[in-house]
């Protein structure tokens, strides 16, 4: 069957939900006063957070389209492990303790929901033909950080998939990068479930316009975190995880950051 | 710059070539790596393997380099201190006063005489199904004085070079000819950082 491609003038983006239902419906509800017309979500809708079967509802109550993160993946096939693709021990110890409260708490109908999602989307937004992903096009965990990614090789892959914008998260850090002149954009557009490592609790999705030229927004929205930092800690979910939700700061998962991104954080 | 990690064991540092080391990767817009080798965690253990003082340059580097905003990784084989290697280079580099401290372990390759030890070699069997796009060599490229190579571990060996200059031969697939190349089937190694 050929793949549906919609067109758009106006789309709010988003990833790494990591189970914060808090953030995710503060999002939403961002989104739509901002008149996006359609909103996309990059995948990873379970980690960190205390309430993964929450995001469910909210995420088909918006009609939100969902491209299959790497922890979907494998909390649909209830995997060994989350396939995050981290390779430090420390980042690994915590990565466990999340993707099993993740697949405790996540029902079967919505693990099997999970398994009905698609790897990639594609849409028209004005004149561009825009691709999304998780991680990247050609891997589902790939960590398409800003100080790594070459421009040599974002050419590549929007070539490669007849692209002329790539959408991705998985990082859950945000950048945006024009290239060939304007005529073709990459966007991370970070992760909703968890802040930015800035110090600011907040947490960033992505407004993308065609007017036709491409304007790509990053928007920060302020959410509850105290209730999302509340019920990880009643949960028994590591005392970290809800740290990195009130400071701002990441506590875990960042030994994979660059220099470059890491030389940001406090940690 | 592109990104790029250097590998280094450290021993040579000045405060000038750290200065200039920041210039350059404070001035770039991709990440500046800097990876520093180191056999154990204390002394004497360390200038066992790599020649007596060189913990202490070692260790030197590292602190120069923190200092500068650098934040070094220490890399490290698992066998070097057991299974405890991680804590203990991560206890090493706090102690050091390096606030984000940053280890990777490698898994052992058979390399050098190890190789004859090791004889064994990746077969057609091994590789019947498996994806060689997990490999590490089918992305990483090692620009090395005397060409270009698929692998760190196999640079400078001749059937492991892919090119003396010639980019187009450089991106050509890399030859899984090695015993080195059994480790990074079997173990899932990566040249990543983290």
């Amino acid at each position: 069957m050929p793949e549906r491609v919609s067109e758009h003038r106006r789309i709010a983006v988003l990833g790494g939900v990591y189970a914060n239902a808090e953030a995710l419906a503060a999002v939403l509800a961002d989104g739509r006063r901002r008149d996006a017309e359609a909103v996309f979500c990059l995948g990873d809708l379970g980690g960190f957070g205390a309430h993964p079967d929450r995001v469910f509802p909210l995420l088909r109550q918006h009609g939100v389209r969902v491209v299959r993160g790497n922890y979907d993946e494998a909390v649909a096939s209830a995997a060994a492990d989350c396939n995050c693709g981290y390779t430090d021990p420390r980042d690994n110890h915590y990565a466990r303790i999340s993707y099993a409260y993740t697949v405790a708490h996540t029902s079967a109908a919505n693990r099997a929901w999970l398994a009905t999602l698609p790897g990639h989307l594609r849409i028209i937004l004005g004149p561009y033909r825009v691709l999304m992903c998780h991680g990247s096009p050609r891997r589902i965990n790939e960590f398409l950080w800003e100080s790594t990614t070459p421009d040599g090789l974002l050419r590549r892959l929007l070539a490669e998939h007849a692209a002329d914008v790539l959408l991705c998260t998985h990082t859950g850090l945000k950048w945006r990068r024009a290239l060939n002149g304007g005529a073709a954009h990459a966007v991370n557009v970070g992760a909703v479930g968890r802040p930015e490592n800035d110090g600011t609790p907040d947490v960033w999705y992505a407004l993308l316009t065609a007017e036709p030229e491409l304007n790509v927004e990053f928007v920060s929205v302020a959410y509850d975190y105290e209730a999302a930092a509340r019920a990880v800690q009643a949960d028994g979910l590591p005392p970290e995880f809800a740290e990195t939700l009130r400071t701002g700061w990441w506590t875990t998962c960042l030994e994979n950051l660059p220099a470059r991104e890491r030389g940001r954080g406090r940690f | 710059m592109a990104a790029t990690t250097v590998l280094t064991n450290g021993t040579v540092m000045t405060d000038a070539l750290a200065d200039a080391l920041a210039r350059l990767a404070h001035g770039s817009r991709y990440s500046l790596e800097i990876r520093l080798s180191l056999d154990a965690a204390d002394a004497d253990a360390n200038d066992r393997v790599r020649g007596r003082g060189t913990w202490e340059r070692a260790t030197r580097t590292l602190r120069l380099l923190d200092a500068r905003g650098l934040l070094p990784i220490v890399t490290a084989t698992e066998i070097a201190e057991g299974a405890a290697t991680y804590d203990r280079f991560r206890a090493l580099l706090s102690a050091l006063g390096i606030a984000k401290p940053r280890v990777k372990i490698l898994p052992v390759f058979p390399v050098g005489r190890a190789v004859g030890a090791a004889g064994i070699r990746l077969t057609d069997a091994d590789l019947e199904g498996f994806d060689r796009s997990t490999l590490p060599c089918a992305e990483t490229r090692v620009v090395a004085a005397d060409g270009v190579y698929a692998c760190p571990i196999l640079a400078g060996l001749p059937g492991a070079r892919l090119s003396d200059g010639v980019l187009a031969a450089a991106l050509g697939p890399a030859a899984l000819y090695h015993a080195a190349c059994v480790t990074c089937h079997r173990t899932g190694a990566t040249c990543r950082n983290a």
